[in-house]
């Protein structure tokens, strides 16, 4: 046994254990020492019989105890008396019992309570708290794609490695831990009625506290698992300047390709119109230069309205919004504004001017103040409406459409597929203060060979070891947002032979402290390499084909850094793509053992093929109309305007790697579900098919059983809210797809574009999971 | 050291004094550590100030049970996350923990204070079996515990935890 970490004898002080030449008073006078140890254990109340009862004022057996309970138990055991109810929401026995349903969490899956939420505090807040679910401030970190998380190793595991009755040799020293008895909280007297005896600090001690909400985290995986919104609200977004223009018209199509397969804009999967932070949703339109602020939780008017900075838009020349990205960095916490978390967003104009804001709740009751941070200057000026003009211009130039920010890196790409590259960090330099700085232009790079639609990914540069203290450290940097390596990766389609679309990957490597822009790896679908076999011959379970993609036009495009998907036009199939792993690479360098296998994985990691790990199929024959992927988790929407998620994460007890369907996104109040789905990610996997299942041909051209079945599986409607008007709400739910999707932890966030009473109206509709 | 035959003498609260075999004894993670920190002596009885004769001899009969089993290693996560799996009571021990709740109270206590780690998780599975699957008034009524929430607070929370429920 290496060195304990509690001492053995609470008779033996710490100096008797450290050296075994005074070892002698072990034996010395035991029962001397005895008196004063005993009294709360064996003689204290000798009198009256003791029950189990008087276990639960030792917190560390009682937290023992709890951590065999499931959640539905524990639920219950928060009510049974306040000091239950403290003990219930442990974080410890919470983590466990998350990471015990999602072993390998996203970064971006993190929430962070506020200390000054912290569970510990948390009855006493429900006490004036009237809306039980109002969610206390969220911080999720910053959203790392999956590979920059490794599988925790059950050597690393954060769950345990901080035990809860191992008294940590952070613990307190005056607690009497080392005794061998846990310290009763108050005597068995007072119990009961002693609430203001139980410190809130007592709660959770000398147990380390990641500052990590597992709880709400658990409920939130439960609710996604169930496909159980908890809410669903639609707001009405303010009609178009122009009702009459078409956002397809909006856009040429690009030059570089022959009209008849170039995927135009009308996809509009390219386009960023919404952007999430925790505590604010905004959008904007392609034919408004105004960005508008919603809070996810409350319906109808926005919180508050972002114009572009004086003198870039007047109504004859209007410098519209091209495209908003919010931060996915972690704002610090000391910049915490009560329960609303401030959020940095920039937003792009056709001028090919952009700022970036800094967005925080107003001071003076509702609202929002916002702050101009940074400004790029317009290069060019959007043409002046002609006077009798029923219809805008065409936008002019070539505007930025995808962007992605990570503080303090800002990468843009516009419709011609010029990167650009911007640092926010606070140039020292230069002197003016009353003056709003530029952004630092790092390097712009053009690709010749990229297609729309596109995505934009930023993400910090994982450390190269795998390590749990670097990983640790890494959360620490992103507390204090220390990140210098960045990379960036725009998932772009790229034309197959003859009349096909499939996916590649271009990464760009970014070391803002030395201002540097490199090309990165660049990723294609590849064969493998090893099938010199016949082309059609199905291999499975492996892979279907081993170059896939989509006919016609690509609509839909997504990229988490581990999985891209794709989507054709009037299909009803999402592409599976799966990224290739570095670590594994090396990974399986080291492992293999002859040279000319080491030689084989050397060439393909030369060749970095993105090879097609499964197709997704939704059950009907409806076509997806937009989709959204982040972390593992894709959410899709149909044209009938249902709405899937699906979890993509690789299974790592299950050798192949299947995306499972969580299933369809419905409103159940309080977070019930009818049918219960059992496990984490909804039934098993059958391999039953659904007879009525239309797309049978299709099935035999895709021979994925599994995601046959996972397709398989009925669909229903989201209901509205009751009190809203329930036939346009119906109305709008079943004729009209979804347009754009987006998602964090908390909520999906979709624009569908109705047709109502003549006049095209645009409306938000937000599902929330907390 | 490593001679299994070898004897350790405990001496319980009430002075009585068992001799047990070493790796009985061992079991107790405790009273290894301190062993090791003594060394060799014969005849040296280790006090055991907080365990009574007829709680030791419960846990001795424990121990010598499952003397053959490897010690869990110290402050190993591997066989926390095992423990954890199996929320299951192997079958002696489930009929050796048939006590009463003064026993079995005593036992947890003395376990923790022994660091028997797997006769804790015994200990408080049995107790965690006992809350499983009952209600918060079932919950009070088993262990005489007073209510102090209002029935807002508690219908609160029990909204709070809806999701958790199936």
């Amino acid at each position: 046994m290496p060195k304990r970490p509690r001492s053995k004898s609470p008779t033996a002080p710490a100096d008797v254990i450290a050296g075994s030449s005074s070892s002698k008073r072990y034996h010395g006078a035991p029962s001397s020492q005895t008196s004063h140890h005993v009294p709360n254990i064996s003689s204290g109340e000798s009198s009256t019989k003791r029950s189990i009862a008087d276990l639960f004022p030792f917190q560390e057996i009682f937290l023992r105890i709890l951590s065999f309970l499931p959640p539905n138990d524990l639920a219950m055991v928060q009510r049974v008396n306040r000091y239950w109810g403290k003990m219930s929401v442990d974080p410890q026995l919470w983590k466990r019992l998350y990471l015990a349903r999602y072993p390998h969490p996203h970064h971006s899956r993190l929430i962070y309570s506020n200390p000054a939420s912290s569970p510990a505090s948390e009855i006493e807040k429900e006490d004036n708290v009237s809306s039980p679910r109002t969610p206390r401030s969220l911080r999720p970190i910053a959203r790392l794609p999956s590979r920059a998380f490794p599988p925790p190793s059950p050597k690393r595991s954060p769950s345990l490695s901080h035990g809860q009755l191992t008294p940590s040799s952070s613990a307190k020293p005056t607690r009497t831990i080392g005794t061998g008895h846990a310290t009763p909280l108050s005597s068995r007297a007072d119990k009961g009625k002693s609430r203001q005896t139980v410190d809130d600090d007592e709660v959770g001690h000398g147990i380390r506290n990641d500052g990590v909400d597992w709880k709400l985290m658990l409920r939130l995986g439960t609710n996604w698992s169930n496909g159980n919104a908890l809410s669903q609200s639609t707001i009405p977004l303010p009609p178009s300047p122009s009702p009459s223009v078409q956002s397809d018209s909006a856009v040429p199509p690009l030059t570089l390709s022959p009209t008849d397969i170039s995927p135009s804009r009308n996809s509009s999967t390219s386009e960023q119109h919404v952007a999430l932070s925790p505590s604010y949703i905004f959008i904007s339109s392609p034919l408004s230069p105004l960005v508008q602020v919603h809070s996810p939780t409350s319906q109808g008017q926005p919180l508050g309205i972002i114009p572009p900075p004086p003198g870039w838009s007047n109504p004859k020349r209007p410098d519209n919004v091209t495209c908003i990205v919010s931060d996915q960095s972690v704002i610090p916490i000391d910049d915490g504004h009560g329960d609303t978390l401030p959020a940095r967003m920039t937003v792009f104009y056709q001028s090919g001017g952009f700022v970036v804001l800094t967005i925080s709740p107003s001071i003076i009751g509702k609202g929002i103040s916002w702050k101009r941070d940074f400004i790029s200057p317009p290069n060019n000026r959007p043409r002046t409406i002609k006077r009798r003009a029923t219809t805008y211009e065409a936008v002019e130039g070539d505007t930025v459409v995808l962007a992605t920010l990570h503080w303090p890196i800002l990468v843009s790409c516009t419709r011609d597929f010029n990167l650009s590259v911007y640092s926010l960090t606070p140039s020292s330099t230069l002197g003016d203060i009353n003056q709003i700085p530029r952004p630092r232009h790092l390097q712009t790079l053009k690709s010749e060979v990229s297609y729309h639609p596109a995505n934009l990914t930023l993400s910090p540069t994982p450390p190269s070891s795998t390590d749990y203290d670097h990983l640790h450290k890494q959360s620490i940097q992103e507390e204090k947002n220390e990140h210098n390596h960045f990379k960036a990766s725009l998932t772009y389609c790229t034309p197959l032979y003859p009349s096909s679309w499939t996916i590649a990957v271009q990464e760009l490597s970014i070391d803002n402290q030395h201002e540097m822009v490199e090309r990165g790896d660049s990723f294609h679908v590849g064969r493998n390499e090893d099938e010199d076999q016949d082309q059609d011959e199905i291999i499975w379970p492996k892979r279907i084909k081993p170059l896939i993609g989509v006919r016609g036009k690509a609509v839909g495009i997504g990229s988490d850094g581990r999985w891209c998907i794709l989507v054709g036009e009037r299909e009803n199939k999402i592409q599976v793509f799966s990224l290739p792993h570095h670590h594994d690479f090396e990974h399986n360098l080291e492992s293999s053992s002859s040279i000319l296998e080491r030689k084989r994985k050397l060439r393909r990691d030369i060749y970095h093929p993105i090879t097609h790990s499964q197709t997704l199929i939704s059950s009907n024959s409806s076509d997806i109309t937009s989709l959204a992927i982040n972390s593992g988790r894709c959410v899709s929407s149909n044209r009938d305007g249902r709405l899937l998620v699906w979890e993509l994460d690789e299974h790592h007890d299950h050798e192949e790697n299947v995306g499972k369907t969580v299933g369809y996104v419905e409103v159940k109040k309080g977070g019930r579900r009818q049918s219960v789905w059992k496990g984490p990610t909804g039934p098993r996997l059958s391999h039953h098919l659904d007879s009525d299942e239309e797309g049978e041909e299709e099935m035999r051209e895709w021979p994925h059983p599994q995601s046959i079945s996972s397709a398989a599986r009925a669909l229903f409607l989201p209901r509205p809210p009751i009190g809203m008007d329930l036939k346009h709400a119906e109305e709008v739910v079943s004729q009209t797809p979804i347009r754009y999707l987006t998602f964090d932890e908390e909520k999906i966030v979709g624009v569908v574009k109705a047709s109502h009473g003549g006049s095209e109206e645009e409306v938000m509709k937000v599902w929330s999971f907390s | 050291m490593s001679d299994n035959k070898q004897k350790v003498i405990l001496q319980t609260s009430d002075d009585e004094q068992f001799t047990v075999e070493k790796i009985v004894a061992e079991r107790s993670a405790m009273i290894k550590s301190m062993m090791e920190d003594l060394g060799e002596q014969e005849g040296q009885a280790i006090p055991l100030p907080n365990v009574s004769s007829s709680v030791l001899t419960k846990i001795l009969e424990y121990c010598d049970h499952h003397k053959n089993e490897p010690l869990p290693a110290a402050d190993s996560s591997d066989a926390d996350d095992s423990r954890r799996k199996t929320s299951e009571i192997g079958e002696w021990d489930a009929r050796w923990i048939q006590v009463d709740q003064e026993m079995l109270f005593e036992i947890i206590l003395a376990a923790n204070y022994l660091d028997i780690k797997p006769l804790l998780d015994v200990g408080c599975k049995t107790v965690a079996n006992m809350i499983k699957g009952k209600t918060p008034e079932e919950i009070r009524k088993l262990f005489n515990i007073t209510n102090d929430f209002t029935p807002e607070e508690e219908e609160q929370i029990r909204k709070e935890n809806e999701w958790a429920e199936e």
